[in-house]
């Protein structure tokens, strides 16, 4: 008996419709079993072809591409692609102190494998409680293998990375450094921090190797011999505003920047503010032929020192007579260019610094840049006494790239770090024809006056020297000097602008006792300029002659007004 | 009673069990070759990036500098002792290709030139032919 009997009635009508029912029902499982039979085959034939013998064993995948691992902070190249700072694995040795033992025998069997920790040290770091502490951070392999010979449970090492500058101390204030965990601190590792951590591919500074070592080893010769407190040194793309070499002396290894002087660490090219002496003339001279008042004939007499309030200005060398524009730059005449400074006017000067960047910080990208010291409020005395470069100090890049302004057809370039971005044109700030003159002016000071000893083996070089006496206990005096040169080459048609600083040069290690820019800075860009031109693919002109003085056009024309006046 | 419909179905089953075992089989081990391959790749790029440091290292302008005035006898280059390709009379030494028969010399005024074979031999017999080599 079961609980659920079916009623008869249901039961009579089941089985009167069971015949076509069961039909039904066979077509109904018919077609689900063709269905799975059908779906079957398929996977079969499937399963079949990639697992056949002779099957590739390929299904039509897309492949994945695995592209470099990401999260390393990229390379840092120069303009050629040379490395200049890169990441590379290293290991750390950690500890656990919890773990040891006996810590002053393990301190004492570690004491020779980690040299530069003494096993005292060691001893009190060990015998502190705790789960982790760093023993030494980036470890040699031949360490690593030592301490993994001796066995010891609670030591243990960390695979990182570490910043590495395989160019030393070469380019260390430009590249920068950065901390134990890869944080920019300095340079362009601090400027360009976020984008190298970003980037796939390496950075590409403007920088180039191999000009950065002449430039550097030349300045560190000039340093050596005038045992002078330090220099700074620009090499810059007169076009582009590209800094092709940038070098500060005393330089530092950024590998260990802890163990250099803070004096060391400070770059003089982008940071030190100095008085420039004479080659603020060059931008006298230019603001003075962009002005109608004055012409390059006109002649300013030289006999007497001039008043400037309460200073007198003298010359360094005592000139006579009336000098023309070119000729009182050539011999870098101050009581000229304070002359020729006042017919200009102090307004139309101090524009013209305004216009050359002097006045403002150079819009570099890097971190380390300095203003230019100038006294406030400016009154019309001190565009006076800038127009030979006293009372106005500038960092190294910005006279760079003013001279870049002025020999370049007088386009102001913007100054760069970077070789892979554009920047922008540069603007207009002197005509063309004031950038001829003063090229040739410049010219006339390597061929035949102050800068006599810039004059380059196969290259014209045109320039200006400068020798400041530096400020100090609120007045200047003393030995204190700093020696420059700013030069460009090829004069006719200037590709670079070279700039050299020696701070402080011993006069009493100088040849006569001069250690002015024209004996210590001119030399400098002499030996660059003939080491660089070639490397920089700037064909020599091997055998150009200078003609004589009293040929130049520049000059000869002066002296025919005084031929002409003699005769009237 | 078994009927042949079950009889195949059992082996079409049997096949694709055994064919999705091989499939599994072979995945796995081209799963482990996969990984290892990126493992060796990483390891290269890892060693490349410590060659290539250590190579920077190397050839540094100033080691150069160094190692070619000391080892070398050679100085910086000077301005007068550059030259123009085109103002080079060509090589005829027998036995050596001259340089300038490679095209893309030609043009290439401002870079320096390699000759194609070295100019020099530690042959004796080829010496002295280079010796001769300009008047020939």
């Amino acid at each position: 008996m079961t609980p659920h009997r079916q009623p008869d009635a249901l039961l009579r009508a089941a089985r009167a419709a069971s015949g076509h029912l069961t039909a039904l029902c066979r077509a109904r499982l018919s077609l689900a079993g063709i269905a799975f039979a059908a779906m079957f085959a398929v996977l079969g034939l499937r399963v079949l072809l990639l697992a056949a013998p002779g099957g590739d064993g390929r299904a039509d995948v897309e492949p994945v591409a695995d592209g470099e691992p990401a999260g390393e902070r990229a390379a840092i190249v120069d303009r050629n692609g040379t490395l200049l700072a890169t990441t590379l694995p290293t290991s750390s040795l950690y500890a656990n102190p919890n773990r040891v033992r006996d810590p002053a025998r393990l301190a004492r069997r570690l004491d020779p494998i980690l040299p530069e920790r003494d096993a005292a040290t060691l001893t009190r770091r060990l015998e502190r409680e705790g789960e982790f502490i760093w023993l030494k951070r980036d470890i040699t392999p031949r360490q690593h293998g030592r301490i993994q010979a001796l066995g010891s449970p609670a030591l243990g090492t960390r695979e990182e990375t570490k910043r590495y500058y395989p160019q030393g101390k070469l380019a260390g204030h430009l590249v920068g450094f950065t901390d134990v965990d890869g944080r920019g601190l300095a340079g362009v590792e601090k400027a360009y921090g976020e984008q190298l951590r970003r980037r796939d591919e390496p950075l590409r500074l403007a920088l180039d190797v191999r000009v950065q070592h002449a430039l550097s080893d030349e300045l560190r010769g000039a340093v050596e011999r005038y045992d002078a407190k330090g220099a700074a040194g620009v090499v810059m793309d007169a076009r582009t505003g590209e800094l092709v070499a940038m070098t500060s002396l005393p330089a530092f290894d950024p590998a260990a920047p802890d163990a250099a002087p803070e004096t060391a660490r400070f770059n003089r090219a982008t940071q030190g503010a100095y008085e420039m002496g004479s080659v603020f003339k060059i931008f006298a001279a230019a603001a003075a032929l962009e002005s109608e008042n004055v012409r390059i004939n006109d002649r300013y007499s030289v006999d007497e020192p001039v008043r400037l309030a309460d200073y007198t200005v003298r010359d360094f060398h005592p000139l006579e007579g009336e000098l023309t524009v070119p000729e009182l730059f050539m011999k870098s005449s101050n009581i000229g260019t304070v002359k020729m400074a006042r017919a200009t006017g102090a307004e139309r000067i101090t524009r013209t610094l305004k216009k050359l960047g002097l006045t403002r910080r150079a819009p570099l990208a890097l971190d380390a840049v300095a203003d230019p010291i100038m006294p406030e409020p400016w009154r019309r005395i001190n565009a006076m006494t800038a127009s030979y470069g006293h009372g106005i100090a500038v960092t190294p890049v910005q006279i760079a790239r003013a001279v870049a302004a002025t020999v370049n057809g007088g386009v102001l370039p913007q100054p760069s770090v970077r070789r892979d971005v554009e920047g922008d044109d540069g603007r207009r700030v002197l005509a063309r024809p004031t950038s001829r003159t003063l090229r040739r002016m410049m010219r006339l000071v390597v061929a035949y006056g102050t800068g006599g000893k810039a004059a380059a083996d196969g290259y014209r070089v045109a320039g200006k020297t400068g020798t400041a006496d530096k400020a100090s206990h609120g007045g200047y005096g003393g030995d204190a000097r700093v020696a420059s040169f700013a030069g460009a080459f090829p004069s006719d048609d200037p590709r670079y602008v070279i700039f050299t600083l020696v701070d402080e040069p011993k006069a009493s290690a100088a040849p006569h006792g001069y250690a002015t820019g024209g004996w210590v800075a001119a030399p400098v860009v002499r030996k660059v300029v003939e080491r660089v031109g070639p490397l920089l693919g700037i064909r020599p002109n091997r055998g150009f002659t200078v003609p004589k003085q009293a040929n130049n056009p520049l000059l000869r024309r002066a002296r025919q007004k005084d031929v002409q006046l003699a005769t009237r | 009673m078994i009927r042949p419909v079950v009889v195949v179905w059992l082996v079409v089953a049997a096949c694709m069990a055994a064919g999705v075992y091989l499939i599994t089989y072979r995945t796995s081990q081209a799963r482990a070759e996969l990984a290892e391959t990126r493992t060796r790749i990483a390891e290269h790029r890892e060693a490349l990036r410590v060659l290539r440091a250590e190579w920077s290292y190397l050839a540094r302008p100033e080691r150069i500098g160094r190692l070619a005035r000391e080892r070398l006898n050679m100085r910086p280059v000077r301005p007068g002792r550059t030259a123009r390709v085109e103002t080079v009379p060509p090589r005829v030494v027998r036995g050596m290709e001259p340089a300038r028969e490679r095209g893309e010399l030609t043009n290439a005024a401002d870079s320096a030139v390699l000759p194609h074979r070295r100019p020099w031999s530690l042959d004796p017999a080829e010496a002295r032919g280079l010796a001769a080599g300009g008047d020939a």
